[in-house]
């Protein structure tokens, strides 16, 4: 059970994946005669700004699962596990807009220079011994030159900023269970390739670290792991 | 059934009938109407029907099937005038009918308590029958909520006006939130479900589907649980007194705002259009269903009473 921005399509249209046209269509009739005009059904609960919003994403999901074409290549990315959100696709070679790549000296510098995205001030630093392997072997421990981006560093620095997992999926639109199997770098958990890269580069982006490093680290470690199941 | 979990040990003996309770908030959208003849309905496919008047205070149900106003009911078996619910039983004249009538000074009933209820409906099940129908009165008192999640096939009686499928949203409200409060003993969560349900609430919570995400950052098995609930939670609605198509679409507009607002699935089995003939037959206090079989409301109930029993929603190919 989703609110209906998290919805798909079939979810949105609220028909079965396997519906027919005929049946998509007379749901999308059904769907424009109760929430555009006034209907008795929906001024209680739904404002008119929510009725739109609705209609809008009726619309895009009409759009999508009317012709063969688009909802063949739809239910492709679907069973991929991407959301609604995740449609248009991600280009992974734009460069960061909004946070431009970080090469930070310590970890201390990074944390007081992101406050537009911290909710609450940052972690005390910790010590050396409670880092993971991948830092402490490290002599650079303290900046992020050389450090791998794997998810449990990710964790770390998400961590020491004091952000927490559920801001970051409310903010990146990422359903927070592939969030935490970055994180846990449950590698065979994670939807596929193409749109694992996306969420590691807005992810990274959102924690103000360098994207494009952390989707190349993250995916050498996530296909060293996957090449050894096979 | 409104909620198909573990509610097979609630003690209705050997009882292998099914309860129905048909609420849905508003007085006057006909729900007494629809219990008579949806109990006629049944009975006439040769089941054995018992119908409660469960309405407090309010109680026709007699008047819709043209009996007198009963010497004996409900009241007296709880104030233990009489021995037995067989007591109250009375025969409408309808074969394969029975009533159970409550009185109009039924209300000290009111404060009866959940285990009372559960007694009570107990008792039910000991008059021999395939089917039990409540009606339930207006409005949101615990009474009428709990009888309705007891039941097991909840139906929303709602005509195509505005107040009408208002309180039937508060009705679903009150209803689910009463549900999810039963099932945790979690004081803090129930604080809150206390707390959500006033819609200026501090936490800025406002449907249900806000209320489970916010539980399932507390604890995720609660919420986990709950989600649960929502899935299990499928009441059925009737759309009474329709006039044009218009009317019987609200059927499809309301199921559709429930899932997008409540998350709850709601099953549209049937509209019963507003016809002279039912004011007709309501003033000589005889079931339409009888007086005038062949009429366009009485197919529209005998297609209501065949989807709720196959559990089929309403097709919109064969709207009349």
């Amino acid at each position: 059970m989703k609110k209906f921005n998290n919805q798909n399509y079939y979810e949105i249209l609220e028909v079965k994946e396997d519906a027919s046209y005929k049946e998509i269509e007379d749901a999308y009739k059904r769907a424009k005669e109760t929430y555009s005009g006034e209907s008795l059904a929906t001024y209680s609960l739904f404002t008119a700004e929510e009725c739109k919003e609705i209609l809008y994403a009726v619309e895009d999901a009409y759009r999508i699962l009317s012709f063969s074409k688009t909802r063949e290549e739809y239910n492709k990315r679907l069973a991929a596990g991407l959301s609604v959100e995740d449609l248009e696709p991600t280009h992974i070679e734009e460069p960061a807009k909004t946070a431009p790549p970080i090469v930070a000296e310590s970890w201390k510098e990074i944390a007081p220079e992101n406050k537009e995205t911290m909710q609450c001030a940052p972690a005390p630093i910790k010590t050396a011994v409670e880092m993971p392997k991948a830092v402490q072997t490290n002599k650079e421990a303290e900046s992020f030159e050389g450090v791998e981006f794997r998810g449990s560093i990710l964790k770390i620095i998400r961590e020491r900023r004091g952000i927490s997992l559920n801001l970051v999926a409310e903010k990146t639109k990422i359903n927070i269970n592939y969030l935490e199997n970055i994180e846990a770098e449950k590698y065979h958990q994670l939807p596929a390739e193409v749109f694992l890269k996306g969420y590691l580069f807005q992810y990274a982006r959102f924690l103000g670290i360098d994207a494009k490093k952390v989707v190349e680290d993250y995916m050498r470690f996530y296909s060293f792991n996957n090449g050894e199941k096979k | 059934m409104v909620f198909e979990s573990g509610d097979n040990g609630n003690g209705r003996g050997s009882f292998n009938g099914q309860i129905w309770a048909i609420g849905g908030g508003k007085g006057g959208t006909g729900k007494s109407l629809i219990t008579s003849n949806l109990g006629i309905c049944l009975s006439r496919a040769g089941k054995e029907v018992l119908l409660v008047d469960a309405d407090l205070g309010g109680a026709n149900l007699h008047s819709c099937l043209g009996t007198s106003f009963p010497n004996v009911t409900l009241s007296d078996f709880i104030r233990k005038k009489v021995p037995s619910i067989k007591n109250v039983t009375i025969n409408t004249g309808i074969p394969h009918l029975s009533l159970i009538s409550g009185a109009e000074d039924y209300l000290e009933v009111a404060n009866t308590n959940y285990a009372q209820k559960m007694r009570l409906l107990k008792q039910l099940t000991y008059v021999e029958s395939d089917y039990i129908l409540l009606d339930l009165g207006a409005g949101t008192s615990f009474n009428t909520l709990d009888f309705f999640l007891i039941a097991d096939c909840g139906i929303i009686v709602v005509t195509p006006e505005p107040t009408s499928i208002e309180n039937a949203y508060r009705f679903i409200k009150s209803v689910f939130y009463r549900r999810l409060k039963r099932i945790v003993n979690n004081h803090g969560i129930r604080e809150i479900i206390a707390e959500v349900m006033d819609r200026k609430n501090e936490l800025g919570i406002k449907t249900p589907i806000e209320l489970i995400s916010h539980i399932e950052v507390i604890d995720k098995a609660i919420g986990q649980r709950f989600k649960e609930e929502v899935l299990k939670f499928k009441p059925k609605l009737i759309i009474n007194s329709v006039r044009t198509r218009g009317d019987i679409n609200i059927g499809f507009s309301i199921k559709s705002t429930c899932l997008k607002y409540f998350g709850i699935n709601m099953t549209y089995v049937g509209y019963v259009e507003y016809d002279e003939s039912i004011w007709q037959a309501v003033r000589r206090r005889r079931p339409f269903l009888l007086e005038y079989p062949n009429s366009r409301p009485a197919k529209c109930m005998e297609r209501i009473a065949k989807n709720i029993i196959m559990n089929k929603e309403l097709d919109e190919e064969f709207i009349l």
